[in-house]
């Protein structure tokens, strides 16, 4: 289903209020993986994730989806195929099973089975249905907000910070959720971090941006190589400081 | 016709009658130390300059071609464009949205009223009915732009989720011109509400003081109130209406507006 899903950047630049945002970017990154992206606040993550599923509309340069230019594809259809998470889950009004069927809702495609799959597959029980999104906890909220974006059945999930309100138990139980996902849904993943920790144990594919600039993308194994697995090593290594 | 109460001069004496009672009033502040002299004579001295001007100009008008509605019209429509804006600085182009927003709502309530023949073709009613109109669609579209625009930088998180689920620009910022529409509306509506218990409103006063028949004077009343709902109404349709189409892009991205 997805093997021809994957994300490519081809010199994407950006520039927002006089500054340059994103500064040529190149990378491609293959079907059914997680490229972690980590970087400094103010590096441009957020933004590169962005432009992905076309909220923010680039500048210059080519970003392609299943092989073609999502300057070709209808923004609505393309956001359908791809779900974003984002640092602080923004919850709708109401009750947790309005949030989830909300996409659904949008295209007719409203059915129990598609919510009560979501559900399971953001690890959330059936009791959490009826409770207001409101008043859940932010770790509860952030698995409402993957559950919300794979009731679309996506092909690409891009996760913006998402762990950054959760404890660090907390943390640890939601990557295993995203990476099990992953597993059996064949998703495509971009997770943007500041923690260079998290993008070890996350990443198949890392990219390190400062300033805007893509200044390292490759195969986890190859940015962390095994010598410095040690995050003390891997910063003195030069390979992140910031 | 009414016959006048108040003969001009006449009148202008009992004018001097009651600024002889703000002036015991200002003595009584300079007396507590309450410090409002300067503003109250401010205030007085622009409110009858402001008033006797508009008196000025309304007898000019009055004794002139029906024409001339449309221009007095425009300036009023131009003016609160003018102020309307000003709460709408966060969009591109405010002037011309705020200006079309009410030039559409105070407008198609006007021309209905006139063509139906309830606003008579009479410069006394046309001038005053169509200020009274306008001022109300400009308060109302001020109220929906400012309501709009703090809604919507405030809630940027929430329209983003539900742009990238598929949503459009137009279902994502759904909930923030549902409160701004409401919100705007609210005071006409509770006037309405409360419309003859907690106060006789100004047309009907007039009218009662000009010794209207009090069943006359309270249907014409509820006419101008349901045309301030009308007109008040149709601007802010327009009015949230454009500034969606100012605040996203037509790829359905919302512009930032920082």
């Amino acid at each position: 289903m997805t093997s021809h899903t994957h994300i490519v950047m081809d010199r994407v630049s950006k520039h927002l209020r006089g500054r340059t945002v994103l500064n040529n970017i190149s990378f491609s990154l293959p079907a059914g993986k997680i490229m972690a992206v980590i970087g400094p606040s103010g590096s441009g993550k957020s933004t590169l994730l962005r432009t992905i599923n076309r909220l923010i509309e680039i500048d210059s340069g080519t970003i392609f989806i299943y092989h073609t230019s999502i300057k070709k594809q209808n923004p609505i259809r393309i956001r359908r195929k791809i779900g974003l998470v984002a640092q602080t889950p923004a919850m709708f009004e109401g009750t947790v099973l309005e949030n989830i069927r909300y996409g659904l809702d949008l295209q007719n495609k409203y059915s129990k089975q598609a919510v009560l799959k979501a559900l399971r597959d953001a690890e959330l029980t059936t009791e959490f249905l009826y409770r207001k999104a409101s008043n859940l906890s932010v770790g509860e909220q952030q698995r409402v907000a993957i559950a919300r974006a794979l009731a679309l059945e996506p092909e690409i999930l891009l996760l913006d910070e998402p762990t950054a309100a959760l404890d660090s138990k907390i943390t640890r139980r939601f990557e295993a959720t995203i990476k099990h996902l992953k597993d059996v849904r064949g998703l495509t993943i971009v997770w943007v971090t500041h923690d260079l920790a998290q993008a070890r144990r996350v990443g198949d594919y890392v990219g390190i941006l400062k300033r805007g600039k893509l200044e390292q993308f490759g195969p986890a194994s190859k940015i962390f190589p095994a010598a410095t697995k040690d995050h003390d090593k891997a910063k003195r290594g030069g390979c992140c400081k910031w | 016709m009414v016959e006048y109460l108040f003969e001009p001069i006449d009148g202008l004496f009992k004018l001097a009658l009651t600024l002889i009672l703000l002036a015991v009033i200002i003595l009584l502040s300079r007396y507590r130390k309450l410090d409002i002299e300067e503003e109250l004579i401010v205030a007085t001295v622009r409110g009858f300059m402001q008033l006797m001007f508009l008196a000025l100009i309304l007898t000019f008008i009055f004794e002139s071609h029906l024409v001339l509605v449309l221009v007095v019209y425009g300036v009023m429509i131009l003016m609160a464009g003018y102020t309307s804006s000003k709460r709408a600085k966060k969009l591109k182009a405010p002037l011309e949205l705020t200006t079309t927003s009410i030039l559409v709502g105070a407008g198609i309530t006007l021309i209905i009223m006139i063509l139906t023949g309830i606003i008579p073709l009479r410069m006394e009613f046309l001038i005053p009915l169509g200020g009274m109109v306008i001022g109300n669609s400009m308060i109302n579209c001020s109220l929906a732009l400012d309501r709009l625009g703090s809604d919507i930088q405030s809630n940027r998180n929430k329209i983003e989720a539900a742009l990238s689920l598929g949503a459009t620009s137009e279902q994502a910022s759904l909930p923030q011109v549902r409160a701004a529409v409401r919100a705007s509306l609210i005071p006409t509506i509770d006037n309405l509400k409360t419309l003859g218990i907690i106060l006789i409103p100004g047309t009907m006063t007039g009218l009662l003081i000009a010794g209207a028949d009090p069943i006359w004077a309270a249907s014409y009343q509820l006419i101008i109130f349901f045309m301030i709902l009308c007109a008040g109404s149709i601007t802010i349709i327009t009015a949230t209406y454009l500034a969606q189409q100012k605040l996203f892009s037509k790829k359905h991205q919302l512009i930032d507006i920082n």
